[in-house]
């Protein structure tokens, strides 16, 4: 069983992805901003990271920054929910590990739940 | 014998009547009658010396009559008679040894010789004798005689001979020569002198053909000629003419004459000469000390004369015939110099000339020659005459010198001069222009309009008339001080106007000089005040509603950026509770919630797609905020179109399908590759298909063109919709447009699509434009250079 790690400030959405991906069969653990993230991913080990660009106290860069996941979890997948542009930042977070970027708005559960699938393949 | 006796008696009687008529004559003579005897003979065999030395031993006076006495100052003969000739005659006198020595050497016969004697007052006596000495067996024994008194003539002879000899030797001392011709006769005499300074010998013959010939054949002429006209006028000539003696060699003459005239014709003509040589002569060797002169005169084009002011007479002159293109061989005189003064000049000349003789001041005077080849130039000439104690004029010396540079810079101020009053005349400021001595010499003709007076009524001080009699006290003030200490002023004051009305004028005068630095006097210019006020107010005015406006631009740069900001913001916060929307109605049509029945399906998919719709808003917000902010950085790289658009017409398939509509994509080859941001670019092409099919009618047909050319690629999206109306097609990539057309609401958009799409082909440096005609269909057409 492949354990998901949600990394969203807003609490709706998080329990969103919660109901959606735990329906579908995924350990889930959470955490509502980068410090709580770098505990969890401690803690759990996850093999995916969804991960909130936007978030307060520390945010998604700072968090992949300091996780240092190409180094210390090679093997997780991180899908980075953003609508960054700037392909250059994008560029930067392929970098430090970071598997696909998705609009966040553009996922319905169903398609939400797709994406992983085919990332935990 | 009785007429022996009667014979003796009658000659008695005869001698008797004879010595009567001699006494009465001795007694009544004017002349003085005397007899000498000596009581001594004196031996005539004697040298005369010793003879006269022993007449005054021994000669007494021993008869005498009364005439005689007076002679000597005394009334009485007895006064005399008995007297020594020592007494009468000075013995030393020369002339009395001539007279005593002629008598003795006449052998006691002379007549009408003159002694010198003394009277009773000591005074000198001449007397003219006449006498007979008494020789008796070779002695002298007595003499007779006769004498009257020659004092006064001998006085007048010897004042004569005097003032002759006075005159002949002035004459010879100046080299002066004499002639008189008379001109009935021909005769002509010469004086010796005369002759002399004619290489003549004294008892040479002299004619008028021969003095003529003796004349050097350039002077001839001249000669001749002053002679023949002081033959008709009877006036002075003097002339200097070179004349050729028998030994070939050549003298200078000062010639004088004058002709005496009765009956307008000429009976007589008297004359001197002299001689010149050495003036000459001085005159040439100062030539030659003059030689730097000439030098210095060429190079400053320059000529110097002297003129001693003879009539006729040559002008001696240095580089003066040069500059007035005459030959150095001509004779330079005043009449000759007439002759090549420009026509138009010579009565100033004239003028100026006799000014500077009668006056003996310095004089200038400018102007015209005309050279043999008929140019002309310009002459300054200066100069002064010295004048003796009757103030006429002997000497006149100067200096001349080509100006024609002069004149033709002069010439050309006048012309820009010409063009300065040209100028000033179409200024639309009021202009003076006054000289050193503060006279006002132009006013341009905008100011001739504002005053409405004639030029020369305005100039020298008849301005002031113009100024108010207020201020004018303070504008003459200013005006003199500015002059004097040569600074610019500005000053306002009141000017009449043609209407009288006076008006306030602002008055800017500034110092003007020559190119060599010659005060020129001032310039100066004139504004209305009021209308500069009014003006000044109006920029003043239009300064503050400038500041105004680019506060207003400022505020609206800093709101628009605030206004960006709070559109991204919103939108990120907008975003979220929609994306939970979505999550949600999601999971529930999506099964996660359990199985739904049909209406709630179709309620919870309404609601889906509403919340999509609000989603894609936000994102073109979004993305229209980060173009505008220049946020957007292009990440090109080499791309296939033809599978660009095949995915896009592919993944948007499925509504073509719902509304029955065919897709036709023409391109010629199989791949068709340019550099672009594929990312981007796929939204640009999602955006105008998706549009194509909204506003196209159920089945109908959309095209996608794609034309690869040696510089650019061509796209071309073309339906068969509502079309655009031609006023609304200059909208259409504006933010926010909607055009309204029937399918506008039912299609929805956030009016911000084509907008943001033209923004990123822009970035590609390639344009979008649209081509359209209501009610049959838009084309689309974008363009990106290669």
């Amino acid at each position: 069983m492949h354990t998901i790690l949600i990394v969203e400030d807003e609490q709706i959405l998080r329990e969103a992805y919660r109901q959606i991906l735990t329906h579908e069969g995924y350990k889930v653990a959470m955490a509502h901003n980068g410090k709580v993230a770098l505990v969890e991913l401690e803690k759990h080990k996850p093999d995916l990271i969804l991960l909130d660009m936007l978030m307060p106290e520390m945010d998604g860069l700072q968090f992949l920054k300091a996780a240092r996941l190409t180094v210390l979890y090679p093997k997780v997948k991180v899908i980075a929910f953003s609508n960054l542009s700037d392909q250059q930042k994008l560029d930067e977070l392929k970098i430090l590990g970071v598997t696909d970027n998705i609009l966040k708005s553009s996922l319905s559960p169903k398609q939400l739940a797709n994406t992983c699938k085919n990332l935990l393949k | 014998m009785k007429q022996g006796e009667d014979k003796r008696s009658s000659i008695e009687q005869q001698l008797r009547a004879s010595d009567e008529r001699y006494q009465a004559f001795i007694k009544n003579s004017n002349e003085g009658i005397w007899r000498f005897e000596v009581n001594k003979p004196i031996l005539t065999k004697l040298k005369p010396a010793e003879q006269i030395k022993l007449m005054y031993k021994y000669a007494y006076l021993a008869e005498a009559n009364d005439a005689m006495a007076k002679m000597y100052g005394l009334s009485s003969v007895d006064d005399i008679v008995g007297a020594r000739l020592g007494d009468f005659l000075i013995e030393e006198d020369p002339e009395n040894i001539d007279y005593l020595t002629a008598f003795i050497k006449s052998k006691y016969r002379l007549s009408g010789v003159d002694s010198h004697e003394k009277d009773s007052q000591g005074n000198d006596k001449y007397f003219r004798n006449s006498l007979v000495g008494v020789v008796e067996k070779g002695h002298l024994v007595r003499a007779w005689g006769t004498q009257s008194d020659v004092t006064e003539q001998r006085k007048i002879d010897m004042a004569l001979a005097n003032s002759e000899e006075r005159l002949s030797r002035a004459l010879e001392a100046s080299q002066t020569g004499l002639w008189e011709w008379d001109v009935k006769t021909g005769k002509l005499m010469w004086s010796r002198q005369l002759k002399k300074i004619f290489g003549l010998k004294p008892s040479d013959k002299i004619t008028y053909e021969k003095y003529q010939k003796m004349i050097h054949p350039q002077d001839r002429e001249r000669v001749i000629a002053a002679i023949q006209k002081s033959m008709q006028d009877g006036k002075n000539y003097v002339i200097e003419h070179r004349v050729i003696w028998p030994d070939k060699s050549v003298h200078w003459t000062q010639g004088q004459g004058q002709a005496y005239l009765e009956d307008g014709k000429p009976i007589r003509m008297i004359g001197t000469s002299m001689n010149i040589d050495k003036r000459k002569d001085a005159e040439i060797q100062s030539r030659a000390t003059e030689e730097r002169l000439t030098l210095a005169l060429k190079s400053t084009n320059m000529g110097t004369w002297e003129s001693r002011m003879i009539p006729g007479a040559e002008i001696w002159s240095k580089g003066l015939k040069q500059l007035v293109g005459m030959k150095p061989t001509e004779i330079l005189t005043r009449e000759s110099f007439l002759n090549i003064i420009h026509p138009d000049d010579k009565d100033r000349w004239l003028k100026n000339i006799k000014k500077a003789e009668n006056s003996g001041k310095p004089y200038t005077i400018e102007y015209r020659v005309v050279w043999p080849d008929g140019s002309v130039h310009w002459i300054l000439g200066q100069g002064q005459a010295y004048l003796d104690k009757n103030g006429k004029a002997i000497r006149m010396v100067g200096t001349t010198m080509n100006i024609d540079d002069r004149k033709k810079y002069e010439i050309e101020v006048q012309e820009s001069e010409a063009r300065f009053r040209n100028m000033a005349d179409t200024a639309p400021v009021l202009i003076w222009v006054a000289g050193p001595d503060k006279q006002l010499t132009y006013f341009n003709k905008p100011w001739q309009d504002f005053t409405g007076r004639k030029l020369e009524d305005d100039l020298g001080e008849g301005w002031r008339e113009d100024i108010h009699p207020d201020d004018l006290d303070t504008v003459v003030k200013v005006y003199y001080d500015a002059v004097d200490k040569r600074k610019p002023y500005t000053l306002e004051y009141r000017v009449r106007r043609h209407d009288g009305q006076y008006r306030w004028m602002l008055d800017k005068g500034v110092p003007r000089y020559s190119p060599d630095g010659e005060f020129l006097g001032l310039i100066g210019s004139l504004i209305e005040t009021e209308e500069i006020k009014s003006t000044r107010k109006r920029r003043d005015e239009l300064e503050k509603i400038n500041q105004k406006l680019e506060d207003q631009r400022r505020e609206l740069v800093a709101l628009n950026q605030s206004k960006d900001e709070f559109i991204s913001l919103a939108s990120h916060q907008l975003r979220t509770p929609a994306t939970g929307v979505k999550q949600y109605i999601g999971m529930l049509l999506e099964g996660y919630g359990g199985k739904l029945n049909k209406d709630q399906i179709h309620m919870l998919s309404t609601a889906y797609d509403s919340n999509e719709r609000q989603l894609n808003i936000i994102d073109d917000l979004l993305k229209v905020a980060h173009v505008d902010a220049g946020k957007v950085a292009l990440r090109k790289h080499k791309t296939d179109l033809v599978r660009l658009i095949d995915e896009v017409i592919d993944e948007q398939s499925d509504k073509f399908r719902h509304k029955n509509q065919t897709t036709v994509f023409n391109h010629k080859s199989k791949r068709v590759f340019a550099t672009i941001d594929p990312e981007r670019m796929r939204m640009v092409l999602e955006n105008l298909i998706d549009n194509a099919g909204k506003y196209t009618p159920e089945g109908k047909k959309i095209t996608v063109t794609l034309v690869k050319t040696t510089k650019e690629v061509r796209l071309t999206i073309a339906d068969q919709g509502v079309g655009i109306a031609k006023r609304d097609l200059p909208k259409l990539f504006q933010k926010f447009t909607r055009v309204s057309n029937p399918l506008s609401t039912v299609v929805g958009g956030s009016g911000l699509g084509l907008y943001w799409a033209e923004k990123i082909v822009s970035l590609h440096k390639g344009s979008i434009t649209v081509e359209s005609k209501l009610h049959k269909g838009s084309k689309f057409i974008i363009k990106i250079p290669i």
